[in-house]
């Protein structure tokens, strides 16, 4: 069973049961975002959650982890301009 | 929602045996782990099972044993923990953004661990990623994390991914593992009583022997070329101390690289439930201090498996049994003789297993050479793009602790809250400034711990 989503507002499709990143590279896509500071690609990088190099905007959300967040039925996935920083570890 | 007794924060093969152990002596657990299925690293489950490969039959078993028990545990999977505070109050977000503050009578730590990649030019192209990165994708949905891949870094656990990798159909390049043949050739096989763990590690070479995937030994990644990807790789043999020899450079073309070193522990939690850390690099870099029976410096938190010092799935397996049966005699569910008589066979088995751990832990020792890939323009924070050059202009400047270095460089004050660049960064600093790596300390955890959003802070966590 295929799911459709949008990636950067086109309709994709990916297998049941991935990842947004596994349906990415599933995509032949192998970057995921570029980076705020230089805007360098990057990609999957730990793919457990901890390095946060694979956050997209998700659904409307900012800053989500895309190899932690498996495809849902009509999500919209943008690759856009990612900066790492969100709420976390303000000083 | 139930109250739980105990609170244990991971799914891996710790937290699903400690909550065995516990809920077996008649406590009610709840397990939190942010995958989608109990299983953690090791006993992964796929999330695509017509594409993956079939799940460890080990992991299928504490799966099952933890389902037998469904009265006593609760498996919350998918929810993030973010936060312990005072007196054992764990901070617990869903999926759907629902904040929660837990607060039970016992807390198992078992959070496991994450790779360990050193910074070195080109090692933000998309393509390059660590073995367990691409193992995620196998394991869980059969996706290939390339077509030509090479691996490098040192440890058993490359030889694991590139078998994966091979019975997935991808094109591996090679396996560049840092220490020398002989030092490998010098374990001495006989010496341990864990043949079956030595036979694995055997049954991988042969496997890679067969598919002609050539096994480097003494040779180091010092840089990833690519414009927007990764198109090929340099590569050098080392000395003893992994320094490379920059006139043996080979090249090899490929659109993957898989890059680890060894495992971290995740002790962020622990670090902000107030446990005393101390810093053992033999096991990963910073853990938590623990007594013989697994507790932590606070009452009422133990912690166990790879997040409280990196020993792989068996000794993971063992410290949950024990922490469990520790939790429960904490809180009075088991009398003192029956704690030591579970205690005992426990211990003898983590005995058994040490040598062989000690011996691969030596081999695999990081060696300073590792440290000298970077250059001025490489990014040493991936999160805030701080370059070496940037860094050490601030650590010149007398920024030597995590703290002052975040705020005046930036470095480590991303996402990922310094997890990722530390481990090494901490060493280029403590190499840079001439000071001890004890005295850098680790990077300061505060919550939240992940990227939450404001969203889920917002609403005022409710005590249940
Ligand atoms: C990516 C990766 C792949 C690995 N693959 C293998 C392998 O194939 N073979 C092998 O022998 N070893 C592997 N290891 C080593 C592995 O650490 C151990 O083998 C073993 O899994 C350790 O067990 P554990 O229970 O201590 O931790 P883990 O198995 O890591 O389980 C910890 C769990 O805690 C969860 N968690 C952590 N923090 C939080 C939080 N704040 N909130 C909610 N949940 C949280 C994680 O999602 C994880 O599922 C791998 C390690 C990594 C990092
Ligand atoms: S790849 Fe590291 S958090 Fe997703």
């Amino acid at each position: 069973m295929e799911i459709e989503f949008t990636l950067d507002g086109q309709t994709v499709r990916c297998p049941q049961g991935f990842t947004v990143t596994g349906a990415l590279f599933h995509l032949g896509h192998r970057s995921v975002r570029v980076t705020a500071r230089t805007a360098a690609p990057r990609s999957l990088f730990c793919g457990i959650g901890v390095c946060c190099d694979c956050l997209m905007q998700i659904d409307g959300r900012e800053s989500v982890r895309a190899c932690t967040t498996l495809v849902q039925p009509g999500m919209r996935v943008v690759s856009g301009q990612g900066a790492a920083a969100v709420v976390a570890n303000q000083a | 929602m139930s109250h739980s007794a105990i609170v244990i924060i991971g799914g891996g093969p710790a937290g699903m045996s400690a909550a065995v152990a516990a809920a077996t002596q008649g406590l009610s657990c709840t397990i939190i782990d942010e995958g989608f299925a109990l299983g953690g690293q090791i006993y992964r489950k796929p999330t695509n099972p017509e594409r993956a490969p079939a799940p460890h039959p080990r992991g299928e078993q504490l799966r099952a044993e933890v389902a037998k028990l469904a009265q006593q545990i609760q498996v919350r999977n998918g929810d993030n923990v973010w936060g312990i505070f005072d007196e054992l109050r764990v901070a617990v977000t869903s999926p759907d953004q629902h904040t929660e503050l837990l607060q039970p009578q016992a807390v198992i730590l078992a959070p496991g661990a994450h790779e360990l990649v050193p910074p070195f030019p080109g090692w933000t192209l998309p393509g390059v990623m660590t073995p367990g990165a691409a193992q995620t994708l196998i394991k869980t949905m059969g996706v290939a994390p390339g077509k030509r891949v090479l691996l490098a870094g040192t440890g058993p656990f490359l030889l694991a991914v590139a078998c994966q990798l091979v019975d997935t159909g991808v094109h591996v390049v090679a396996v560049l593992e840092a220490s020398s043949r002989p030092a490998w050739l010098s374990l001495p096989l006989h010496g341990f009583r864990t043949p079956k763990i030595l036979a694995e590690g055997l049954a991988y070479l042969n496997k890679l022997d067969r598919a002609h995937v050539p096994v480097r030994y003494g040779r180091i990644v010092v840089a990833a070329q690519g414009e927007t990807e990764l198109n090929a790789v340099e590569h050098a043999p080392v000395d003893a101390e992994w320094f490379p020899d920059n006139n043996r450079i080979e090249t090899e073309q490929v659109d993957t690289l898989l890059v680890g070193y060894g495992f971290v522990p995740r002790v962020q939690l622990a670090q902000m439930a107030g446990c005393n850390l101390e810093l053992r690099p033999d096991v990963g870099g910073w853990i938590p201090v623990r007594d013989r029976n697994l507790a932590t410096s606070v009452a009422g938190i133990f912690a166990a498996g790879d997040g409280a010092g990196v020993a792989g799935s068996l000794v993971a397996a063992l410290e949950g049994q024990l922490a469990g049966m520790a939790a429960a005699r904490f809180l009075g569910a088991i009398d003192e003789a029956t704690f030591t008589a579970a205690r005992d066979p426990i211990e003898q088995e983590l005995v058994r297993l040490k040598p062989l751990r000690r011996a691969l832990d030596k081999i695999s020792a990081l060696q300073p050479g590792l440290m000298s890939l970077v250059r001025d323009d490489t990014i040493v924070c991936r999160c805030e793009e701080v370059t070496w050059r940037e860094a050490r202009a601030a650590v010149d400047a007398g920024s030597t602790t995590y703290r002052s270095l975040k705020m005046t460089s930036r470095a480590g004050m991303g996402a990922c809250q310094g997890r990722f660049c530390w481990p090494f960064l901490s060493r280029l600093v403590a190499a840079e400034a001439k000071c001890s790596l004890a005295d850098i300390g680790p990077p300061s955890a505060r919550p939240p711990l992940g990227p939450i959003t404001l969203g889920a802070l917002a609403p005022q966590a409710q005590d249940k």
